[in-house]
């Protein structure tokens, strides 16, 4: 049997090419600038202005075809600052890598890395409405600014991959692993703390895929004077099997898998779970495609490489974090409303979190995790039409939960979740020149729970709804808008955990509010990489019984600039 | 067909690995959390008489009718010391109401009988239950003990105080030191320098050219009590660490290490406060390579500083000891 190694440049993490156009040297990069005028109607001191503007300098270095080295560099200036004050530089990216002996893909230093939605990935739990217009500008800003690009999660540590092609047995195989150093050890108490792993995917032809997943979060014995050895496994299977006809292709994918938690001195404690999902789908020609899937996560599965947040709401907004509760004249903490989500990147989580991460109900509550929550099961079913003469697009889910192990009593809470986004490409329609979309977006979430007491009734529901606009007045102008609303109402039994993640309390979680953005701008586009934004938003925060109202009006300019 | 045979099989076994829900819960009854708040057993100690030197501890007992918020508050009745407890739960048992002695606000425990309320974080009761417990001996701390002042002066100690107006150094037995009978106080008005007076605690006073320290840096702590007077908040300590990285008997400011770590004393009364050696700085420009190496600490001084426009200045020491591996726990 004859079996050689090829190169695989794998959807695994980002591709790239080496030196294509024969350069020993590029510069890469980007710069910024955003000024504000926000102005809050309760805060001691209601205005506020402010900005920066900075300067991502990349050198990628070419020493020969087969490495790559790359270190970027970043200015920030701060607006007011003279004379360096106020201007930091910081390294923002460096890495090594390239192909060794023509087998080997590798990268040293900041890798870009997941594996699958149940083991290793990123998945967007608080943003789950799409933007286009206004908003979408904000979400180009937090997405570069925090390096989430395609559901990876950027690591310190390293990655090989390669791949083997047996062409008598199978079509190929991949191989992708990866180390990453979470934390380190204080020498004391805090051992050494990696996450690494790997995947084996097996295409066996065109047809069947299979692969083999594992990861693990581990302390290093030895680093510190501690025995007491975390460790967190999980293994799974993945699978795709597809099948195409005169005008449709049909199959069925998923992953089934393992997980364990466990701490060596406190061995009674130790989590174990499985978790299985599995999905069937036909996709047409026509561009409609049909999903029918059901998963069942176990109650103690838990895997931090997937269950890892965004956005941790336990820590104060950096931006107006106090404000005047009017009714007692003190000063009280802001807490991180959507909005602040779309406006700061700094509460963005940039990395592996090991524990579970505090959820906000009124955001995420049926897959505060992504569809790596735990205690859940049940189905839904998903629709996507993709309009081939491009002037319409959809994509809908809806999923139909609910938990595996009730939580302080048997009733177990049901889950009903709906998403929607449809664009419709407006100037299509009467085959304008100019750009015209407008695109709705729309989540839904309720968690009910009936019980023999009144105290284990759970009737919660909440709606995110976006709606953008960009029509291009002029060649290269835009002019945008955004309507964006929360609203949540009910009340909830949400958990408190101990440190342990063990609940220990129940908070009665009861509201009835909303908030709400209208967002407007231009925008001048000099190039597909280049453009300059004025954008006006008009901000109300209505959930008054979490902390008083208040409404929140800001002004802002933004030059993005990319080479 | 056999295509979707295979299809069909592979989604009955996923379909049958679905789990039936569990036949239990997660986390506290919620029955015991919303439920009517009652006492079912009386707050008791495990033991009347507690021995903290030997490795005695003791917990306290209590049996509730719901998971509520309480506070568990021991007061020394001599001392004043207090040890605050907090938790959640129905129960107080050993596992989250135990005391080993040590405080949660200066002064430390005595010899003394010690006064125990528990109250309840809820709108539903305004009861308090107390109990007491003897403390036949206090926690000893493991450590280096530079000096707690018990002994009085010793005369390898060196000081220089400035001839300022109200100077008032020295060792004090008023009743108020946080740890035994005795500090050392610190006070006085000197309006042309910032140095109002200074001690240091020489290595001599071991017998020996430097202090018998771990040489570990990155896993020792200096801890000291320090005392802010609310009516001059305007003192600073610096603590200054000197070196004899030769071991010639003597600390050279020029070619060997001193270290400085200085505080504001910005609170009121007792604190305790607590410094990674490797994380104190160097006080001389690293003339000795600004290594840190703690086992040839040959001196720490105790310099008593204030703005000199600022007038009167007091400040106070005591309970000054090295520690391993963490902080000292009073």
């Amino acid at each position: 049997m004859r079996c050689f190694l090829i190169i695989l440049f794998s959807v695994f993490s980002s591709g790239f090419a080496f030196s294509q156009n024969g350069k020993k040297v590029q510069f890469v990069g980007g710069a910024r600038s955003l000024n504000t005028l926000a102005e809050l109607d309760s805060a001691s001191t209601p205005k506020r202005s402010g900005g920066y503007a900075l300067l991502d300098l990349g050198i990628k270095i070419n020493p020969n075809s087969n490495t790559e080295v790359m270190g970027m560099f970043r200015i920030n200036n701060e607006y007011g600052g003279f004379w360096g004050a106020g201007v930091n530089i910081d390294v923002r990216q460096l890495y090594v890598r390239g192909v060794a002996n023509d087998i080997f893909r590798y990268q040293v230093g900041n890798i870009d890395y997941k594996l699958t939605p149940y083991t290793f990935y990123n998945h967007n739990q608080d943003i789950l409405t799409s933007s286009i217009g206004t908003l979408g500008i904000r979400e180009d800003v937090f997405n570069y600014e925090t390096f989430y690009s395609d559901n990876t999660w950027r690591q310190q540590g390293a990655s090989l991959n390669f791949g083997l092609e047996l062409p008598k047995v199978i079509k190929d195989i991949e191989v992708n692993s990866f180390i990453s150093r979470l934390n380190r050890s204080d020498f004391n108490f805090v051992l050494d703390r990696f996450f690494g792993g790997g995947n084996v995917v097996i295409n066996k032809d065109d047809n069947l895929e299979i692969g083999l997943n594992h990861v693990s979060i581990f302390d290093l014995a030895g680093t510190a004077k501690t025995d007491n050895i975390y460790n967190n496994n999980v293994s799974s299977i993945t699978f795709d099997y597809q099948l195409a006809k005169n005008n449709f292709v049909y199959g069925i994918d998923g992953e089934y898998g393992v997980s364990s938690l466990s701490q060596s001195e406190s061995p009674e404690d130790s989590l174990t779970d499985y978790f299985v999902h599995a999905r069937s789908y036909i996709n047409f020609d026509s561009g409609l495609e049909l999903s029918f899937g059901i998963l069942d996560n176990g109650a103690d599965y838990r895997s931090f490489g997937a269950q890892s947040r965004r956005v941790s709401f336990n820590q104060e907004n950096n931006f107006f974090n106090r404000y005047m509760d009017l009714t007692n004249s003190t000063e009280v903490l802001r807490p991180i409303s959507l909005f602040d989500m779309y406006n700061d990147p700094q509460l963005y989580n940039q990395g592996i979190s090991v524990g579970l991460m505090d959820h906000n109900p009124i955001i995420s509550s049926v897959l505060p995790y992504g569809i790596a929550s735990f205690n859940r099961q049940g189905g839904y079913f998903g629709v996507i039409y993709d309009d081939p003469k491009e002037f319409f697009d959809l994509n809908g889910r809806v999923y139909l939960l609910s938990e595996s192990r009730g939580q302080g009593t048997l009733a177990l809470k049901s889950f009903l979740m709906s998403e929607l986004v449809a664009t419709l490409h407006a100037n299509k329609l009467w085959k304008g020149k100019k750009e015209f979309n407008i695109q709705l977006s729309h989540n839904h979430q309720q968690t009910t729970r009936n019980g023999e007491f009144d105290f284990e009734s759970v009737d919660f529901t909440t709606n995110q709804l976006n709606i953008g606009m960009e029509y291009e007045v002029f060649e290269d102008v835009y002019l945008m808008g955004n309507y964006l609303k929360l609203s949540a109402s009910g009340n909830d039994q949400m958990p408190i955990r101990n440190s342990e993640d063990e609940i220990i309390n129940y908070e009665n979680f009861l509201v009835d509010g909303h908030e709400s953005l209208i967002s407007s701008g231009i925008k001048m586009s000099f190039s597909k990489k280049s453009y300059l934004a004025i954008v006006h938003d008009r901000y109300q925060y209505r959930f008054s019984q979490i902390t008083h109202e208040y409404d929140f009006n800001q002004s802002s300019v933004v030059y993005v600039l990319k080479f | 067909m056999k295509k979707l045979i295979y299809i069909f099989l592979c989604l009955s076994v996923i379909v049958s690995s679905c789990r039936k829900p569990d036949e239990f819960s997660d986390g506290p009854d919620l029955y015991d959390v919303y439920g009517d708040f009652e006492i079912y057993s009386p707050l008791e100690g495990s033991q009347i008489n507690v021995d903290f030197a030997s490795g005695e501890t003791v917990f306290f007992n209590c049996e509730l009718s719901k998971v509520v918020n309480w506070q568990l508050k021991i007061t020394g009745s001599n001392s004043g010391a207090e040890k605050i407890i907090t938790g959640t739960s129905k129960t107080l048992d050993e596992e989250v109401a135990l005391w080993d002695g040590t405080t949660t606000s200066l002064p430390i425990f005595r010899v003394e009988n010690c006064n125990v309320e528990l109250s309840f974080l809820t709108n539903e009761t305004d009861t308090i239950l107390s109990t007491s417990v003897f403390v036949t001996t206090p926690k000893q701390n493991d450590g280096f003990v530079i000096t707690d002042f018990e002994e009085g002066w010793d005369p390898n100690w060196s000081t220089f105080v400035q001839s300022g107006k109200s100077m008032d150094f020295g060792i004090k037995l008023d009743g108020t030191a946080p740890q035994l009978a005795r500090y050392y106080n610190m006070a006085g008005t000197v309006d042309w320098d910032w140095l109002t007076g200074m001690i240091d605690f020489n290595a001599s006073a071991f017998g020996e050219s430097t202090m018998s320290l771990s040489d570990n840096s990155d896993n020792l702590y200096f801890n000291a009590f320090v005392y802010g007077d609310p009516l001059y908040p305007n003192s600073r300590i610096l603590f200054r660490f000197d070196e004899d990285e030769n071991l010639d008997g003597a600390f050279d400011i020029t070619n060997e290490d001193s270290f400085g770590y200085e505080i504001i004393i910005n609170w009121s009364g007792w604190k305790h406060i607590s410094v990674k050696y490797s994380d104190i700085l160097s006080a001389n420009n690293s003339s000795g390579g600004g290594v840190h190496n703690s086992d040839k600490l040959n001196r720490v001084s105790v310099l008593h500083l204030a703005d000199p426009n600022s007038g009167y200045a007091h400040s106070a020491i005591d309970y000054l000891i090295f520690t391993e591996n963490e902080p000292l726990r009073p």
